[in-house]
């Protein structure tokens, strides 16, 4: 007897349909699964036999082979074991199907529905081929529900799903009754977050700006970089406070709005990694560790799933000890920083993942960390900075608009704090520049403004516009530093409230663009 | 000269070039042959083994057969030194001619030869002070060692120093930016030229009508044990040797101590206790007959070079005094100005004492550093050009501390 049953898979950030043939015909009793299965699909028969038998049905000692259509296409992971178990129900005739169903999940031994990765994509693709019944994990039933017009059911064991598949009125061949008492307990929420995949990394913990003494010049930069969506570089002794301001960062970001709130959900879903905050509002905040590697920046992996560059779109990648992160790694940023995706291409086949990310970096000017430090002289040999500073390459720095120089703290500031401002408050001055932006820009943050919608957005004054030309010409800007200087004047006109671009904005901009690490030593 | 002194001064210099020969060996030499041109005449003997067997038989023990060969293609090809100096455009003098700087004899030995790029006369020049230090200094002493450049360009006084970074590289960069006289004193041949960041400086002390100079053959390379020979030259071509900022194991102390044996005056910038950057100076004055430099105008007067100084309010011609830099400025950068006048500065101790939005001050910054009269070094911005006049002192106090 057949079964066709549909379910999905994904594809980087795109789901594709599958549809699970099932037939179990008279011979000896063996599983094959056929269609380019991967490890884990091919563990699915072992699953899927647990389950059934736990579940209280009957493993059926036939012939059954698995199809899995488009049979040219490679399958990976585990989201298949729940539609060929209700597969082999219905083809060995333990129940009947009544409604066609599109069915996604992992099952465990016991018979427990699990979640898997990707669930919106692969629900998003089942709606639009028509699909619009669609059971699920119970867990993912939260992140799936941003797609609309689906009947969406989250189900917990693989007794739920076959009831659904059977109607009211089909027969299950008693498997409640049978059902072990484990099951059960295993199914409720506490026993099972165990199996729930680590949703989310460690992550620094949240400081508010009142908190930071003094550093009044790396305050505005933070606030220049948040407000215009400018890549950002701190740079300062060990204690300056850089980690400290950066941890605020999370607390100074704007929400996403509803389009972005579905690229992130999407990117999310794909990691497995579930809804961003109780909203999904939550803007990306990553700040990966420098032992960091290449695979789990970029992303890849047996998967080929998505990165922390893309799991940080739309949102801010923090990078402490800039220098210590390895080359490649550093190197690799270098795509998605300029064109906003990030496309990983292996034997396996080739995925873009999206990944337009604001970059905020914290180094130590050198090895010891004291170079340029007003009272404690640097302890490193003679040229030994430059080379430190080397281990970021030129093109990364280049990509970094804003380079900034933080002091020690003076003790006096620390014991004697003035008060500063909190991040309420400069939240309230960023959104504002944010939207303005957004509006004039046509949906683009002013980091993003292209070359020729540059000139009109920044509206510069005729002293603006001679300094710049001066400076370009003593300085040797490349076009690309002087369109650097004119985002960055934009935004710091912007939180100055001015339509036009002035000298005095070009001036703080160009304050703002020293090349940090490798700054001439005059003398 | 006569035609023997210069025949005889043309082959000292091919004697002295050839790599691996030293003052001990040229005495040698002339102790055996008479002069260094009856050396060279027995150098460029037909027969080329018994010229070197000859060569090595004068100095048994310190010469290799490599060096004797070098000794003989030197004498065949007289005259080579000379014209490899004049295709670098440099000069070359022997303690044989009249304008070897007479200071340099005071050494003993005194260097066989000399060669310079740049103005021939600034190493004779008797007004000359050094200004060294270390190579690390912090952004006060930089700021500090410019300061005392641009004092002593007031004084018209000539600044030497060594070409190094760090606070060599301040005094050199002050001195010609107050469009004063400099002279650097190098440890390797002048095809081998300092730092790779002082290029750009190099070039400004010789367009600036300064000098770079150095006892050694302009294709000698610098090595380890040259510098601090080279010190003793930067010290006995002075008649007063200032120390900025020195840490215990510092170059500069060489020089200081150089100094001091040569007879010549030595003031040292004193430092707290405990300063890393300051442990040299404070040996130097505890140990040393070494006086303090308590204030710019102070060691003027100590230099005695106060009855001379170049009549114009506050630097060379053509060079803005403070007073005049500052009326060039708005307001908001003329706040600015004159926080960083008196002494570095980080962005946020300028906005804390101008009371100005870190946008200002970032814009007045730049204006500053555009017109070269402020520099970033890491966090710190430094006076530069007008700002690093002396800082006006306090009117002093009336009544008498009984």
């Amino acid at each position: 007897m057949l079964a066709t049953l549909v379910t999905a898979v994904i594809s980087g950030l795109r789901g594709e349909l599958v549809h699970v043939e099932v037939d179990v015909a008279p011979g000896l009793p063996v599983c094959h699964i056929v269609g380019l299965p991967d490890t884990a699909l091919s563990e699915a028969r072992e699953r899927v036999r647990g389950a059934l038998r736990n579940a209280g049905f009957v493993y059926p000692l036939s012939r059954i082979t698995v199809n899995l259509a488009p049979a040219d296409r490679r399958k990976r992971g585990a989201a298949y074991d729940l539609a060929i178990a209700v597969g082999i129900l219905v083809a060995s005739g333990q129940i009947q199907a009544r409604g066609s169903w599109a069915l996604l999940g992992e099952l465990s031994l016991a018979g427990t529905v699990l979640p898997v990765p990707g669930v919106l994509p692969m629900v998003a693709t089942l709606a639009r081929a028509g699909h619009r019944r669609i059971a699920l994990p119970a867990w993912d039933l939260a992140e799936a529900s941003m797609v609309d017009g689906v009947e969406l059911v989250g189900v917990e064991g693989l007794d739920d799903a076959a009831r659904l598949v059977a109607g009211p009125r089909g027969r299950t061949a008693g498997a409640a009754v049978r059902r072990p008492p484990l099951v059960v307990s295993s199914r409720s929420g506490a026993a099972v977050a165990a199996v729930r995949p680590e949703a989310e990394p460690a992550s620094l913990p949240p400081a508010d700006l009142a908190e930071v003494r003094g550093q009044a010049h790396a305050r505005w930069a933070l606030e220049v970089a948040l407000a215009g969506g400018h890549n950002l570089l701190l740079c300062g002794p060990p204690g300056a406070g850089k980690t400290l301001l950066a941890r605020c960062v999370p607390g100074l970001l704007t929400p996403l709005d509803d389009e972005e709130a579905q690229e992130v959900a999407v990117i999310r879903s794909v990691a497995g990694l579930g809804t961003a905050g109780a909203d999904g509002r939550q803007r990306p905040w990553r700040a990966p560790h420098h032992t960091t590697s290449y695979a789990a920046m970029v992303g890849g992996g047996p998967s080929l799933g998505p990165g922390l560059v893309s799991l940080a779109h739309l949102g801010v990648l923090f990078l402490d000890e800039l220098a210590e992160f390895s080359r490649d790694v550093l190197d690799a940023l270098r795509q998605p920083l300029e064109d906003g995706t990030v496309e990983i291409v292996r034997a396996s086949g080739s995925v873009r993942y999206p990944a337009r990310l604001q970059l905020i970096a914290a180094t130590n000017p050198c090895r010891c960390g004291w170079h340029g430090d007003a009272d404690r002289p640097c302890t490193c040999p003679t040229g030994e900075p430059e080379r430190y500073a080397r281990r970021v390459s030129g093109p990364l720095l280049d990509r970094i608009d804003l380079q900034v120089r933080m002091p020690r703290i003076d003790p006096m500031e620390l014991l004697a704090p003035r008060p500063s401002e909190a991040s309420d408050v400069v939240r309230v001055r960023i959104a504002a520049v944010r939207a303005l932006a957004w509006a004039r820009n046509g949906a683009l943050p002013n980091a993003r403004l292209p070359g020729p919608a540059l000139l009109d957005a920044c509206a510069l004054t005729a002293a603006a516009a001679i300094r710049l030309r001066d400076v370009a010409q003593s300085e040797g800007l490349s076009a690309r530093s002087l369109h650097r200087v004119l985002r960055v004047a934009r935004t710091i006109a912007d939180l100055r409230g001015c339509a036009h671009v002035d000298d005095e904005d070009i001036r703080a901009a160009l304050a703002l663009r020293d090349d940090v690490l490798v700054r001439r030593l005059a003398s | 000269m006569t035609r023997d002194l210069a025949a005889e001064r043309d082959a000292w210099l091919t004697l002295v070039c050839v790599d691996g020969v030293a003052e001990g060996i040229l005495g040698r030499f002339v102790r055996r042959f008479g002069s260094a041109s009856e050396t060279l005449a027995v150098a460029a003997d037909r027969d080329a083994d018994r010229a070197r067997r000859r060569l090595m038989g004068a100095a048994p023990g310190y010469l290799t057969l490599v060096t004797a060969g070098r000794i003989r293609a030197a004498a065949l090809d007289p005259g080579a030194v000379e014209r490899r100096v004049k295709a670098d455009g440099g000069w070359v003098v022997t303690p044989l001619d009249a304008d070897y700087p007479d200071r340099l004899r005071h050494l003993d030995p005194p260097p066989v030869a000399f060669f310079g790029l740049g103005r021939r006369d600034l190493a004779s020049e008797l007004r000359s002070v050094a200004v060294v230090g270390t190579r690390h200094p912090t952004p006060s002493g930089r700021t500090l060692a410019g300061r005392i450049a641009r004092r002593l360009v007031d004084a018209d006084a000539v600044v030497v120093s060594g070409l190094a970074v760090g606070v060599d590289g301040a005094a050199h960069a002050a001195t010609i930016e107050a469009r004063g006289r400099t002279l650097a004193v190098i440890g390797g041949g002048f095809e081998h030229p300092g730092p790779r960041a002082h290029d750009r400086l190099r070039g400004a002390i010789l367009e600036g009508g300064g000098s770079v100079v150095s006892e050694h053959a302009p294709h000698v390379r610098p090595t380890r044990g040259t510098f601090p020979r080279r010190n003793r030259i930067i010290s006995v071509l002075t008649l007063a040797t200032i120390v900025v900022e020195a840490p215990a194991r510092s170059g500069a102390l060489i020089t200081a101590r150089h100094a001091l044996e040569q007879g010549r005056r030595l003031l040292v910038v004193p430092g707290r206790p405990g300063e890393v950057a300051a442990a040299g100076c404070l040996a130097l004055l505890r140990e040393t007959p070494a006086r303090p430099l308590v204030g710019l105008d102070e060691m003027v007067v100590d230099l005695g070079l106060d009855h001379r100084s170049l009549v114009r309010a506050g630097g060379a011609a053509g060079t803005l005094d403070l007073d005049g830099a500052l009326a060039l400025l708005g307001p908001v950068e003329r706040a600015v100005a004159r926080v960083l006048h008196r002494g570095p500065a980080t962005a946020d101790a300028l906005i804390a004492a101008t009371d100005l939005t870190a946008s200002i001050v970032a814009g007045a910054l730049t204006l500053l550093q555009l017109r070269g009269w402020s520099q970033p070094l890491g966090a710190m911005h430094l006076p530069a050009g007008p700002l690093l006049a002396a800082p006006r002192r306090a009117p002093p106090r009336s009544g008498v501390v009984r």
